[in-house]
C-alpha cells in the first residue's frame, strides 16, 4: 500500500511570482525510505513541509498529496498530527520545554491522553530508544546529537506511520549523525516506519533508502529507486556528486555497491592487496609560525575540569591547518584563545612572534587575527549586511575587490537573518577580511553548507593560504579537511595530537579517516579523498 | 468569553469575601490580609481567563521569549548598580503586541525571576504590579507606538507607580494597615528607589525603543505575527521565505 | 529532607499555606512565638549553618522596628520616657515587636520554603491546574540559558571585532539586541515545532511524575484540621489581643497555642521520622 503519494504537484508562496515547486511526482510505500537530494534553494523544504499540514507553507498549491489512502485536507486534525511526524535541522528551535522528560511528554500532552498513559508512553519509548539516561536531564545540558535524539523521539512519541526529516544531521558530526541514523534505521527497520529525509550528505543514509528524488529548481529532475539513480548519475555530474565514496569508487569499475566492506573487497578483488606503507611527506622544518601556543591550559573557574590541558600548536603561514575532533570536545574554545578572545589561565600564545597579552585594545584584531565564530550570523548586530560591512571598512580598495570577488553586490542590502547559510558565511567573510587579517580562524566553517557551498569555500580558503596567510579551522568534517587542509591534527582530551601533512594524517588514522581511505587502505595507501581514489582506480593496475 | 464571565462572577464574590474575613479574624490586620487576598485573586482570575483562551503557538512563544529576555536584562545589566531593564522591555513588547501579552509578560518575569532571585511575599505584589505595567502599555499601545516622548513619560511614570505600588506593600506588611504617616516617611526615604526606576526605565526604554521597534515590526512583516498594522490582519499561519 | 520529597508538591505548598496564612496577619504573641520558634526550628533543621546569617537578619529587623515604632505611634499608657513632646510607650514598643516578628516569620518561613520547593515542584503544582501557564514557565526556564549561551557567542564576537572588554550601557545593550533579534528569528521555528507535534488540538493535558496517594492526602489533612481549628479560634475570638491602650491580659488559649504550635513543628515529626527510617535500613549496609 502506498502510505503516501504526491501528483502533479505544484507550489507557489503568496509573496513569489514564480513557482516553488513544478509538477513533482512520487510516492513511498509500506516502510519505504525516500532520500529527496538537492541544492539549497532547490525547493526541498518547501516540499517536506506540505507534507505535514500543520506546518505547510502558505500560498497556491496544485496537484493531490493523499496521505494513508486519503487525501490530505480529508484527514482529522488529530489523524494528521498522529501520522505523520517532523523533525527540522536545527535542535535548537525545535525544543520547547527545559527538560527532556517534558520534551517528550509535550506532544502526548497536546492531544490531551491521560496523564498516567503519558508516563507509561513515554517511558516506553525511552527504554526502547535507550535515552534513559538523558530523560531527566535539562535540554542545555546536552550535546547537539543528543539534542536532536531528544527531537527525534519528541516527535515520534505520537507512533507516527510517516516520518519527515528536514537535514537532521546537517548540525552534527559524524559520530552523532551516526546514532541518529542509527535509531532511524530501527524506527524503520522494526516498526515499519515510512520515512522521507532530506540531507545535504547522503552517504551515510544512501545504503538504507529504497527511491530517491532529486529536485532541481523546483522539478524533480529524478525520481526512482537507489539503483537506477546510480546509473542516471553515471552520466549527470549533478546526481554522480551525492553518490558516496563507496558508490563512486565502484562506479568506476562498472559495478554498483553501497558499503565500504562491498567496495573494499571489491578493490581487494580486482587489484591485489598491497603491504605498501602510506608514504611520508619529507616535511621540511619551517621556521615562518605565524601562530603558536605553548603548554597552554583553560578551564571555566577554579574549581572546574580543564578544558584544554597542556595545547602545544604551530600554524605556519601560508598553510590551512585543520583541528580535526568530535563536537563539544573545546575546538571552539581553542580557537577563542587562539584568537585572544579569551585568556588562559596558563601558558603562552604568540601571535606574529608577540604574545597576546602585549597588544593594547584592538591592536591585535586590525591586520593580524581574526576569528569566525560557529555560528557565522554572530558577527552581524547590524540591520543591513552593508551597514556591517561598513563598520570595519577601512580601504575602500579593498572593500570593491572584496565586493566583486565574493560578488556581495546583491547581498549588501539585506538584513543578515535573510541569508542563506552559505550566503552569510561569504559576508562573515568579506568583513573578517576587510581587516586584512594574517591569520584567520574559522570554527566549523563548512558546518551546514551543502556541496557546492562547501566546494566555493574550500576554494577560498586555500586562495587565502596562498597569499600568506596562515588559516587555522577546526571541524567535524573529515571529508572537507582532507580535501582543503595541508596540515591536520586530531583534538582529543583537551590538545592536539599528531599534526601531520593531510594526506599522511589520514592515511594513517585507521578509525578516524575519510571513507575513501577506509576503502583504499589495503590497495592504494596513499588515496584519501574520493577524486584521489577514483584517479587511483583508473591508472591502477588490475589484477 | 463563558471563562471570562465565570471568572468576573468568581472575582465579584471572592472580594467582598475576603475582605470580611480579614475583618472577622485579624481585626488589627484586616487590610493587609485583604490586600494579599485580592492580589491574589486578580492573579488567579486573570491566569484563569489567559489558561482558557486559545492562544496560537506563536503568541506563546513570543511571552516566553521576552521574560526570559527580561529575566536575562536583569542578569547582563547586574553591573550597573539599581538599574534594570526589566520593566522597560514590559512595556515594549506590551506596546507592539497588546495587553494581554504585556500581563502575562509582566506577571512571568517576576515569577521566573524569583526563582533565580528567591521567592517571597512580594512575589505575588511584584507580579501584579509588572503585569499591569504591561497591561496599561498594551492599552495605550496605539499613541505610544506613534509618541516617543509619551512613551518615555509614560515609562517614567510607570516608574514611579511601581515604586509606590512596592512601598504600599513594604507599609502594609509592616503595619497592617497604611498609616499614612509612616507611609509618607517610607516614600521620601524610598526616594532614591522611586527614582532609580524612574530613570533606569526611562533611559531603557530609550535605548530599546528603536532596536527593540525594529525587530518587532520586522517579525510582523516577515511572519505577519503581533498587532503592529492594526490595518493588516495577522494571518492565522505563518510564512516561511 | 528526602522523606518531604516523598509527597506530591501540593502537600508542602498547602502546609506552607497554612502555616503562613496564620503567622503573618495575626497580632497575637502567642501564636507568633510558635510561628517563630517552628521556623527556626525548621531552617536550622533544612539549612544547618547557613541559616546563621538570616537569623541575625530577622533579629536586627525585630529590634529595629520594635524600636522605630513607638516614634511613629504615641498610643499606649506606660509612658517610658518622651522624644521631643511625645511619648515613648512600652505598648508601641512590643507592637513593633510584634510587627518584626511578622516579617521575620514571613522571612524564615519563605527560606524554608525555597530550600525545601524546587522549580520542578511549583511547576507540577501548577501543571494539573493550569496546564498552559506550566508550559509557558516551561518555556521560559528553556529560554534562559539558551539566551546566556547565545549572549556570551555574540559578546565573544564582538570581542573579536576589537570590541572593548570593559562593560558599558552601550555595548551591553547592543548585544542584549542582537540577542533579542537572532532569537526572534526562531520564533517562527519553534511554533511551528509545537504545531507538528499537535499543540492547539485539543485543550492540554500535564504529565505528572505521581498521582495523589492515600499518603499525600493524609499527610494534607493534619494541618489543614490544625489551620481550620486555629481560624475557629481565631473567629471564635478567644484569641483577639490588643496593645492599646493597655496590653490585653487574655488573648492565651491553650488548645488553639496547641493546635498552631503542633502545625508549626509538623514537618519535624518527618524529619525526625526519616532519621530513624534510615538508622533501620538495610540498605546502609
Amino acid at each position: 500500500m502506498e502510505k503516501l503519494s504526491c501528483k502533479d504537484l505544484s507550489f507557489r508562496y503568496n509573496t513569489n511570482s514564480a513557482d516553488t515547486l513544478k509538477n513533482i511526482s512520487f510516492s513511498v510505500s509500506g516502510s519505504g525510505v525516500l532520500l529527496v537530494v538537492g541544492k539549497t534553494g532547490s525547493g526541498k523544504s518547501t516540499l517536506l513541509r506540505l507534507m505535514k499540514r500543520e506546518i505547510s507553507p502558505v500560498g497556491e498549491l496544485k496537484g493531490s498529496i493523499n496521505i494513508l489512502g486519503k487525501a490530505q485536507s480529508e484527514l482529522s486534525p488529530l489523524q494528521s498530527a498522529c501520522a505523520v511526524a517532523y523533525v527540522s535541522q536545527n535542535p535548537d528551535t525545535q525544543t520547547v520545554t527545559h527538560k527532556v522528560s517534558s520534551e517528550l511528554s509535550f506532544a502526548l500532552e497536546n492531544i490531551g491522553t491521560k496523564p498516567s498513559q503519558i508516563l507509561s508512553r513515554v517511558g516506553e519509548m525511552a527504554t526502547y530508544f535507550g535515552i534513559e539516561d538523558i530523560y531527566s536531564k535539562p535540554i542545555e545540558q546536552l550535546s547537539g546529537g543528543e539534542k536532536q535524539l531528544c527531537c527525534l523521539c519528541a516527535a515520534a512519541v505520537l507512533s507516527p506511520q510517516i516520518l519527515i526529516l528536514d537535514e537532521p544531521a546537517a548540525q552534527l558530526d559524524p559520530i552523532s549523525s551516526g546514532k541518529l541514523f542509527s535509531v532511524l534505521r530501527r524506527l524503520n527497520s522494526e516498526l515499519g516506519t515510512a520515512i522521507i529525509i532530506a540531507e545535504h550528505d547522503p552517504s551515510e543514509i544512501f545504503d538504507m533508502c529504497d527511491s530517491i528524488l532529486a529536485l532541481d529548481d523546483g522539478k524533480a529532475v529524478f525520481f526512482g529507486s537507489r539503483e537506477s539513480f546510480v546509473k542516471a548519475a553515471v552520466n549527470d555530474p549533478v546526481l554522480h556528486g551525492y553518490l558516496p565514496a563507496p558508490t563512486r569508487a565502484a562506479l568506476k569499475l562498472s559495478k554498483t555497491v553501497f558499503t565500504v566492506k562491498a567496495a573494499k573487497t571489491l578493490l581487494e578483488d580486482t587489484f591485489g592487496v598491497t603491504d605498501a606503507q602510506p608514504s611520508l611527506s619529507a616535511g621540511k622544518p619551517r621556521t615562518d609560525a605565524a601562530l603558536k601556543a605553548e603548554s597552554v591550559y583553560y578551564r571555566y573557574d577554579r574549581n572546574s575540569e580543564d578544558i584544554i590541558s597542556c595545547l602545544d600548536l604551530t600554524v605556519y603561514s601560508g598553510e590551512v591547518f585543520a583541528a580535526v575532533g568530535s563536537n563539544g570536545s573545546g575546538k571552539t574554545t581553542m580557537l577563542k584563545i587562539l584568537g585572544g578572545i579569551i585568556r588562559p589561565w596558563q601558558g603562552k600564545v604568540t601571535v606574529s612572534g608577540r604574545n597576546v597579552r602585549s597588544y593594547k585594545n584592538s591592536a591585535l584584531y586590525s591586520g593580524c587575527v581574526a576569528v569566525m565564530p560557529q555560528d557565522p550570523y554572530d558577527l552581524f548586530i547590524c540591520q543591513t549586511v552593508g551597514e556591517e560591512l561598513d563598520k570595519s571598512n577601512k580601504d575602500n580598495e579593498l572593500f570593491k575587490r572584496l565586493c566583486s570577488e565574493l560578488s556581495l553586490g546583491p547581498l549588501l542590502d539585506k538584513h543578515p537573518y535573510d541569508l542563506s547559510g552559505g550566503e552569510v558565511q561569504k559576508c562573515a567573510l568579506a568583513k573578517l577580511l576587510l581587516t586584512d587579517p594574517k591569520i584567520l580562524l574559522l570554527d566549523e566553517p563548512s558546518k551546514g553548507l551543502d556541496p557546492q557551498a562547501k566546494a566555493v569555500l574550500g576554494r577560498m580558503l586555500r586562495k587565502l593560504a596562498s597569499e600568506g596567510r596562515a588559516v587555522c579551522i577546526a571541524t567535524h568534517d573529515i571529508e572537507f579537511a582532507a580535501e582543503y587542509a595541508d596540515r591536520c591534527g586530531l583534538f582529543f582530551n583537551g590538545c592536539i595530537h599528531s599534526a601531520a601533512p593531510s594526506g599522511e594524517f589520514f592515511s594513517y588514522n585507521r578509525f578516524y579517516t575519510t571513507a575513501a581511505s577506509r576503502i583504499a587502505r589495503s590497495v592504494f595507501p596513499d588515496a584519501v579523498t574520493v577524486s584521489e581514489l577514483e584517479k587511483c582506480i583508473s591508472g591502477g593496475e588490475r589484477r | 468569553m463563558k471563562a471570562r464571565i465565570v471568572s468576573l462572577c468568581i472575582f465579584l464574590l471572592c472580594i467582598p469575601a475576603v475582605c470580611v474575613a480579614g475583618v472577622l479574624f485579624f481585626k488589627e490586620r484586616a487590610v493587609s490580609f485583604a490586600g494579599t487576598g485580592i492580589v491574589l485573586l486578580m492573579l488567579a482570575g486573570y491566569f484563569y481567563v489567559y489558561e482558557k483562551r486559545n492562544s496560537q503557538a506563536w503568541e506563546l512563544v513570543i511571552v516566553a521569549l521576552m521574560s526570559a529576555m527580561s529575566v536575562l536584562g536583569r542578569i547582563v545589566f547586574a553591573f550597573l548598580p539599581s538599574l534594570k531593564p526589566c520593566s522597560a522591555i514590559i512595556i515594549l513588547t506590551a506596546v507592539y503586541f497588546g495587553r494581554e501579552t504585556g500581563f502575562m509578560v509582566g506577571a512571568f518575569t517576576a515569577l521566573v525571576s524569583n526563582f533565580y532571585f528567591g521567592q517571597g511575599g512580594w512575589t505575588p505584589f511584584q507580579m501584579l504590579a509588572w503585569g499591569l505595567t504591561g497591561y496599561f502599555a498594551g492599552m495605550l499601545g496605539k499613541w505610544l507606538a506613534r509618541n516617543r516622548v509619551l512613551l518615555l513619560v509614560y515609562s517614567a511614570a510607570i516608574g514611579v507607580f511601581f515604586s509606590l505600588l512596592m512601598d504600599l506593600y513594604t507599609c502594609l506588611w509592616m503595619d497592617g494597615k497604611v498609616i499614612f504617616s509612616r507611609y509618607l516617611v517610607m516614600i521620601s526615604s524610598a526616594l532614591w528607589v522611586t527614582v532609580s526606576y524612574a530613570v533606569s526605565n526611562v533611559i531603557f526604554t530609550g535605548i530599546f525603543m528603536q532596536p527593540f521597534g525594529r525587530v518587532f515590526r520586522r517579525l510582523c512583516i516577515k511572519y505577519g505575527i503581533g498587532t503592529y498594522h492594526p490595518q493588516e490582519k495577522p494571518s492565522e499561519r505563518t510564512e516561511l521565505h | 529532607m528526602c522523606y518531604l520529597k516523598t509527597f506530591d508538591p501540593t502537600v508542602p505548598m498547602m502546609y506552607f499555606a497554612c502555616v503562613m496564612s496564620i503567622c503573618v496577619f495575626t497580632s497575637n504573641p502567642y501564636l507568633q512565638a510558635c510561628s517563630l520558634a517552628g521556623g527556626i526550628m525548621l531552617l536550622i533543621f533544612v539549612k544547618g549553618r547557613r541559616s546563621v546569617r538570616l537569623l541575625i537578619g530577622c533579629a536586627l529587623i525585630m529590634a529595629v522596628m520594635g524600636a522605630t515604632n513607638p516614634l511613629f505611634v504615641h498610643r499606649g499608657l506606660t509612658e517610658l520616657f518622651f522624644v521631643g513632646d511625645s511619648p515613648y510607650t512600652l505598648e508601641a514598643l512590643l507592637y513593633g515587636l510584634s510587627l518584626g516578628c511578622s516579617i521575620a516569620s514571613l522571612l524564615i518561613w519563605f527560606s524554608v520554603f525555597n530550600a525545601v520547593i524546587s522549580q520542578d515542584d511549583i511547576l507540577a503544582v501548577f501543571g494539573k491546574r493550569l496546564p498552559k501557564t506550566a508550559l509557558v514557565i516551561s518555556m521560559i526556564l528553556g529560554f534562559i540559558p539558551k539566551l546566556r549561551r547565545k549572549y556570551t557567542e555574540l559578546l565573544h564576537a564582538q570581542y573579536g571585532s576589537g570590541v572593548s572588554r570593559k562593560p558599558s550601557l552601550k555595548r551591553t545593550a547592543a548585544v542584549f539586541t542582537a540577542c533579542l533579534s537572532a532569537q526572534s528569528e526562531r520564533v517562527i521555528d519553534i511554533s511551528m515545532s509545537m504545531k507538528a507535534r499537535g499543540y492547539g488540538l485539543k485543550s492540554r493535558t500535564f504529565a505528572h511524575r505521581r498521582r495523589f496517594r492515600k499518603k499525600d492526602a493524609a499527610a494534607i489533612a493534619v494541618p489543614l484540621a490544625l489551620c481550620i481549628a486555629c481560624f475557629v479560634y481565631i473567629g471564635s475570638g478567644k484569641l483577639d489581643y490588643w496593645y492599646y491602650p493597655r496590653l490585653s491580659p487574655g488573648g492565651f488559649e491553650p488548645a488553639a497555642v496547641m493546635c498552631y504550635l503542633l502545625l508549626c513543628i509538623l514537618p519535624v515529626f518527618f524529619i525526625v521520622k526519616e532519621k530513624f527510617l534510615w538508622r533501620n535500613c538495610p540498605a546502609k549496609t
